[in-house]
């Protein structure tokens, strides 16, 4: 896949150790791409914990912006989950906050995409699908099973239906993750496509350069709006999962 | 594609792991009880305010009706006082009226008897006159002396006719 001149759209997501670390055999280096999500987890602590001052009866335009954050995710959980969903706000703000600066971070040039990362990706949505099945079989014991059987589904339907939807089930992970993973490389990688004609076509005369430049710059807000979508998109389905397993369907 | 490489799947795994368990810990205990604690805090003072403005309203609007209560007391106050006060002069005068025609009758009746008495003496006195005149006037007629009581018959027959 690599070109000769280094400049190969997909060489972005390419990770790299920085420091060397390890644990015995395991290698346990610091890559960019870990950096990259400290900073991440470094700048949701900051802004969390900083710009909340407990004598401001009137917020600031920041403390307005946390409390956002936080009324925002509050009303997601309740209205997706309802009451019994409190118990997981910290779980749920925790994953939209990480994975919004992630994707906000991945928007400054030079910078590292985590959320591009399959392996990051997958990871959290393993620790979403493997939380809420268990969340499922503490609330409901071994009548979570049920979930696989919707109510007045006919019973000679129940060979067809039982396998859809442990399918459907099963596979929840893997459209959670791969759709994060999907959408950030994608986008990522358009921009450089585009990104990468306009010096070329730049060199040769300035409208065919300016051509791309337009379609990058428009991008760049489709991105913005993406990073959000996507947080978001991941924190809704984890609620609707949760959902699921709270309240069985 | 760079993210299918194998070898540093453990190592962002693991850190991944690192950084979000740490995340969560500060977010669950930290930063979220705090946030949520400076939200309630503006819930409470805002429902506070409001039921201070309430409480200050109804306060407002007691205070508007005492007023007025009070003021249509000392409307009806003034207004029986100044009934008494047009009753009390209406008697007063009738009474000095009353008074008066009495004072007036009295003195009206001591006025006639004082003229009836007059009157009477003066009859009586005129009886007198007469005597004397008729018995002057026979002696310088006829020289002859006449007594009272002769005069007097002689009078009271001529009054007679």
């Amino acid at each position: 896949m690599a070109t000769d001149s280094g400049h190969n759209p997909l060489d972005q997501f390419a990770v790299s150790p920085v420091v060397e670390f390890g644990i015995g055999d395991l290698d346990l280096a610091i890559t960019n791409s870990v950096i990259w999500m400290m900073a991440a987890t470094a700048l949701v602590i900051i802004f969390t914990t900083v710009f909340i001052g407990r004598r401001n009866m009137v917020p600031g335009r920041m403390q307005s912006l946390v409390e956002i954050s936080y009324e925002f995710i509050a009303n997601m959980l309740e209205d997706n989950v309802g009451e019994q969903g409190r118990p997981f706000f910290p779980f749920v703000f925790t994953l939209f906050m990480f994975i919004l600066f992630c994707n906000m971070l991945g928007m400054l040039p030079y910078s590292f995409t985590v959320t591009s990362q399959i392996v990051v990706t997958f990871a959290l949505a393993l620790v979403v699908f493997i939380g809420v099945t268990i969340v499922g079989f503490v609330k409901h014991g071994l009548g979570f099973f049920r979930f696989f059987l919707p109510h007045g589904v006919p019973g000679f339907l129940a060979p067809l239906v039982i396998p859809i939807e442990i399918l459907s089930y099963l596979i929840r992970p893997v459209s959670l993750g791969l759709r994060l993973f999907a959408n950030l490389t994608a986008g990522h990688t358009m921009l450089k496509v585009f990104a990468g004609f306009v010096a070329p076509l730049g060199a040769l005369w300035i409208l065919p350069g300016a051509v791309p430049m337009a379609a990058v710059i428009g991008l760049t807000f489709l991105e913005f709006a993406i990073a959000f979508l996507q947080a978001y998109v991941f924190a809704v389905l984890s609620c609707i999962y949760l959902h699921d397993a709270i309240h069985m369907h | 594609m760079p993210q299918l490489e194998f070898w540093h799947f453990l190592p962002q795994f693991f850190w991944l792991a690192v950084c979000f368990v740490f995340l969560y810990l500060i977010m669950a205990f930290v930063a979220l009880p705090r946030i949520g604690r400076v939200l309630t805090d503006r819930k409470h003072r805002i429902e506070q305010d409001l039921d201070g403005a309430e409480k200050a309203r109804a306060d407002a609007e007691q205070a508007r009706l005492d007023y007025e209560s009070s003021l249509e007391e000392a409307r009806n106050r003034a207004r029986t006082i100044i009934g008494e006060a047009v009753q009390q002069a209406a008697d007063e005068g009738e009474r000095q009226l009353e008074a008066l025609d009495r004072e007036t009758g009295r003195e009206l009746e001591d006025a006639q008897r004082a003229i009836d008495e007059a009157r009477t003496a003066a009859l009586a006195n005129l009886e007198g006159v007469a005597v004397e005149a008729a018995r002057l006037a026979t002696r310088r007629l006829t020289g002859a002396d006449v007594s009272d009581e002769d005069a007097l018959a002689a009078l009271a027959a001529v009054r007679e006719t």
